[in-house]
């Protein structure tokens, strides 16, 4: 009987030894590229290779010495901006709309705003491509901001869909009993209460835009994004410099998804 | 304007009905009032007027219309016809915001992005009130339910008990002329439901508004009301004090609902001067004259309600006398129930609920054998079919 106990419970043991065994595997497959390029960012030696010798700013004086990466950054601020912005006023009221009612169509409506999501982003940009010379558009930062808004839309309503979906219509009843008309309901209970969600929304939307690359790619004029910038230099020499970019663009990134984490996580407990 | 905020007004010592309108018209008056959904009709037509200062409870099973007629009266719902006066105003057309009538609903329903404080001055607030005449009322109330110094918590930090108080307060904010109440201690556990019970009754009186309250619960709604309103099916059954429903109710449903379990079929044998001669398959039952009863002939089928409350229990002592109103029997269980005591009895082809004060209960176990006997004031005979109100 003991014998059997100390069997299972060693079992058991080493069945969570394996879980956290193949999690651990998954976040070394996920993050090791990442590491090392953050890492080979701070090496002195130029031909990235281990052992490494020894460490250095240099690469990073490199990049801020360069004007095409600064303007990439700016441009790439610029065109984020104004893609959560037009996101985020086009998609609140889609959202409220679809999630709280249901009509002839809205189902078919549904569909079409989530479908910029399924399809390949190369796909998107090559379309798009063809439609602004259809149009005799000039490609330049409008355009990107077009193609973006429409590969961005479809993640905006998912994540606001998600809270106002779970809404407890009582309140608005509730609201409405105690006197309040259309927009004092709008003001007073809807609006605060999913303000935090719209807000992440229009967070995850900028980290989106900040490093999309296949719809800029093909819809982009003569100024370049961040990405872009990277591209372009990674295909004339493959040295430190664009992982010191590629650093730069990661801690963007996750400045932006810690944020987006306090809005989204914490207005939901 | 119900809409304007009457913060000097007194909380406490009015005298029932005191500080309605004086008006001849009743509180609440609905007439032919219908809903129909796309196939089902949830409120057939009905008429209901409901006075001053009244407290009237709907009282019924899940899905009878009680909800439904109710967040009509709010506005939540619009009626397929019909119409529905406030103090001889008509507000059918009327959106909930601007009907002077406020609802509590089942669930709290509280603000969460907003303290105890702004939840219940809500309303208030959107009327542009004063901000200190807001801030003292709202003191006062929460006064009202022993809840003084929450204002500035979170509506998270209060139990379901303190919650629903809230909610009751912020729809008294509003000084509404009638106050709606959609099951509000459904949620609650038995002893809190038990206190907020007394608690309503007590703001009911002190405040003089007439209140109508919906519930399942049937002992809720004869301990707390002036008048109960018995529905089945979307259509009133029966409609008086809880004195009268209980005493006569009109039809076997609402007998059973009522916790009235001895309802029994027969056939009348005779029609005497003062009352029936019943036939119930053998046992000879004499009952008086009941109101209901009134046109009944020798050979109609009815049915009949003996109050548990009625019946004498007691051991059987040899063979019997035969006679009417008496039936033998084995004690099938023996219920405890604090200041009573409920025995199971079961008859020939029949089960009895008898029930006896505590202090007046022998000491009969499962498998006895007793008597049992009711007066002619113990029965209540119903005609089958029971006459709908109109």
């Amino acid at each position: 009987m003991n014998l059997l106990r100390a069997t299972r419970r060693q079992l058991r043991r080493r069945r969570i030894g394996a879980l956290q065994l193949y999690v651990g595997v998954i976040f070394v497959i996920l993050f090791f590229p990442i590491v090392v390029l953050v890492l080979f960012s701070f090496v002195r030696s130029g031909d990235m290779r281990f052992p490494i010798t020894g460490f250095t700013l240099s690469w990073y004086r490199e990049v801020f010495s360069d004007s095409s990466v600064l303007s990439g950054i700016v441009t790439s601020l610029e065109v984020a901006l104004f893609v959560g912005l037009i996101v985020t006023v086009i998609g609140t009221p889609a959202v409220m709309l679809l999630s709280r009612s249901r009509f002839r169509g809205s189902g078919a409506v549904t569909a079409l705003i989530l479908a910029p999501a399924t399809l390949p982003g190369i796909v998107l940009g090559v379309s798009l491509l063809n439609l602004f010379g259809d149009l005799k558009m000039t490609l330049s930062l409008v355009t990107v901001t077009v193609g973006q808004v429409i590969y961005c839309i479809p993640f905006f309503y998912l994540i606001v869909n998600a809270r106002l979906r779970n809404f407890d219509r009582q309140l608005e009843e509730a609201a409405m009993d105690l006197g309040a008309g259309p927009f004092q309901r709008f003001r007073r209970v809807i609006a605060p209460l999913t303000a935090p969600a719209i807000l992440g929304a229009t967070l995850v939307v900028l980290a989106l835009s900040w490093d999309e690359f296949q719809i800029t790619f093909f819809t982009i004029g003569d100024q370049s994004t961040l990405p872009l910038v990277i591209w372009s230099r990674a295909r004339r020499v493959i040295d430190p410099s664009v992982n010191a970019i590629g650093a730069l663009m990661i801690a963007g990134s996750l400045v932006i998804v810690l944020i987006t984490r306090r809005f989204i996580v914490d207005s939901y407990s | 304007m119900g809409a304007e905020l009457r913060a000097s007004r007194p909380l406490a010592g009015e005298a029932p009905g005191g500080p309605a309108a004086p008006s001849a018209h009743p509180a609440v008056e609905l007439k032919g009032i219908e809903k129909r959904f796309l196939t089902q009709v949830a409120v057939h037509p009905l008429d209901l007027s409901i006075a001053p200062g009244e407290f009237l409870t709907l009282l019924g099973p899940s899905g009878c219309g009680k909800t439904t007629l109710l967040r009509m009266i709010a506005g939540l719902e619009l009626p397929s016809a019909g119409s529905v006066s406030v103090f001889g105003e008509d507000v059918t057309d009327r959106p909930p915001n601007k009907r002077p009538l406020n609802l509590v609903f089942q669930k709290a329903t509280l603000f969460p992005h907003l303290s105890v404080a702004e939840n219940i001055g809500f309303g208030p607030k959107l009327r542009r009130a004063d901000r200190r005449e807001v801030a003292a009322k709202v003191e006062s109330l929460l006064e009202l339910v022993d809840l003084a110094g929450y204002g500035p918590r979170r509506v998270n930090e209060l139990s379901g008990g303190q919650a629903q108080r809230v909610a009751l307060v912020r729809a008294l904010a509003n000084d509404p002329k009638v106050l709606l109440l959609d099951e509000p201690l459904s949620a609650l556990d038995l002893a809190i439901r038990r206190q907020l019970q007394r608690e309503l009754k007590d703001i009911h009186r002190r405040l003089g508004m007439t209140f109508i309250y919906v519930t399942h619960d049937q002992e809720e709604a004869l301990s707390m009301s002036d008048r109960v309103a018995v529905m089945r099916d979307g259509r009133i059954q029966q409609l008086g004090s809880p004195v009268e429903i209980y005493r006569n109710p009109c039809s076997p449903f609402v007998a059973r609902f009522l916790g009235l379990v001895n309802v029994i079929d027969a056939v009348v044998k005779d029609v005497v001067a003062d009352g029936l001669v019943l036939d119930a398959a053998g046992l000879t039952v004499r009952t008086g004259r009941s109101a209901d009863a009134g046109s009944v002939q020798a050979g109609d089928k009815v049915s009949i309600v003996v109050r548990p409350d009625c019946i004498d229990l007691s051991p059987l002592r040899g063979a019997g006398a035969t006679g009417a109103n008496r039936v033998e029997g084995i004690v099938a269980d023996v219920r405890f129930a604090g200041s009573v005591v409920h025995y199971g009895v079961s008859t020939p082809g029949r089960d009895w609920q008898v029930s006896v004060p505590a202090n007046h209960a022998g000491d009969l176990v499962a498998g006895d054998a007793v008597e049992l006997t009711f007066g002619e004031a113990g029965c209540v005979v119903m005609a089958e079919s029971p006459k709908q109100p109109a």
